[in-house]
């Protein structure tokens, strides 16, 4: 079981990070699946996500993945803005809606975290953000460094953005 | 803070990995193409992508081999246990468990999985 998460080596997890986006990037899978990537700086990328409605209409997202706890915990990852990569506000344009949700997954556009500032909760045990919120996940499905890399978050956020959750942009009448 | 990378990750170092686990298989066979294809004595190949690690493997079996036969290569290949929570899939999203019954020429041929690729991913908590 994994406490709260802490900060890892810098050094370290920038290059843990890169190395398994990297080798994921060289599999082929992410430009099959229409994947951009967006190196911010050391510990910080943005993946680029063309979520899939019912209608086979395409939205971009883009989800900033960070390595600060990487990767004795998961990455953080928040919907982010294409203006300036800040977080999207809940209700605009850049957070999703979903229709369904498959049961691994919770969405919570504006969480109150134990430290009191409320922001986005992908709330599933691939983030870092889920472990520092009390949850009792069963064993198997908790993160485990060497078995799960940074792959792991982006495969299954584009599976819930796609059919047939996802449903439309939160700014979108 | 450039990111020069100076810590260089030899799989060693870190000690996550099991010996092998980290084998990348696709596009090392020699003689193998990535489309479905028979071979000798009706060798059937499957691609596996690992969703917990972005990596891809092949597994192979023949025409009579069990579905289930096939599903314990898997586990074998990626090296972990089995659980409920796991999913394996065809690209499609059709679970691949419930055929675990089926020879392989005639779950290929019922047109499952046509791409012959599975796709697994552990369990996953979450909500």
């Amino acid at each position: 079981m994994l406490g709260r998460p802490t900060p890892a080596d810098p050094e370290i997890a920038s290059a843990l990070f890169s190395k398994h986006l990297d080798d994921f990037w060289a599999t082929g899978i992410p430009d099959r699946k229409g994947l951009g990537r967006i190196q911010l700086d050391c510990l910080h990328s943005v993946i680029a996500v063309p979520a899939v409605r019912a209608n086979d209409q395409r939205d971009w997202y883009f989800v900033r993945l960070g390595a600060e706890f990487y990767d004795s915990f998961p990455p953080t990852a928040a919907f982010v803005t294409p203006k300036d990569w800040s977080d999207a506000t809940a209700g605009g344009r850049w957070q999703p809606t979903f229709g369904t949700l498959p049961p691994w997954f919770g969405w919570h556009p504006a969480f109150n975290y134990p430290d009191g500032r409320p922001r986005q909760l992908l709330c599933f045990t691939v983030t870092a953000e889920y472990y520092m919120v009390d949850h009792s996940p069963s064993e198997e499905t908790v993160w485990t460094p060497g078995r799960h890399t940074v792959a792991a978050t982006i495969n299954r956020l584009v599976e819930v953005l796609g059919k047939p959750y996802y449903n439309k942009p939160a700014g979108e009448q | 803070m450039p990111c020069e990378n100076e810590h260089h990750l030899h799989e060693e170092e870190h000690g996550h990995r099991e010996g092998g686990h980290h084998e990348q298989e696709t596009g090392e066979h020699h003689h193998h193409e990535d489309k479905p294809e028979h071979h000798h004595h009706h060798e059937l190949k499957i691609k596996l992508i690992n969703e917990d690690d972005g990596r891809n493997y092949e597994i192979h079996g023949e025409a009579t081999t069990l579905v289930a036969m096939m599903i314990e290569k898997v586990y074998e290949k990626l090296r972990v246990k089995r659980e409920k929570t796991d999913r394996l899939r065809c690209e499609n999203g059709e679970d691949v468990y419930q055929f675990h019954a089926m020879h392989l020429r005639a779950y290929f041929e019922a047109g499952h999985c046509s791409d012959h690729t599975w796709v697994f991913a552990g369990g996953t908590g979450g909500a």
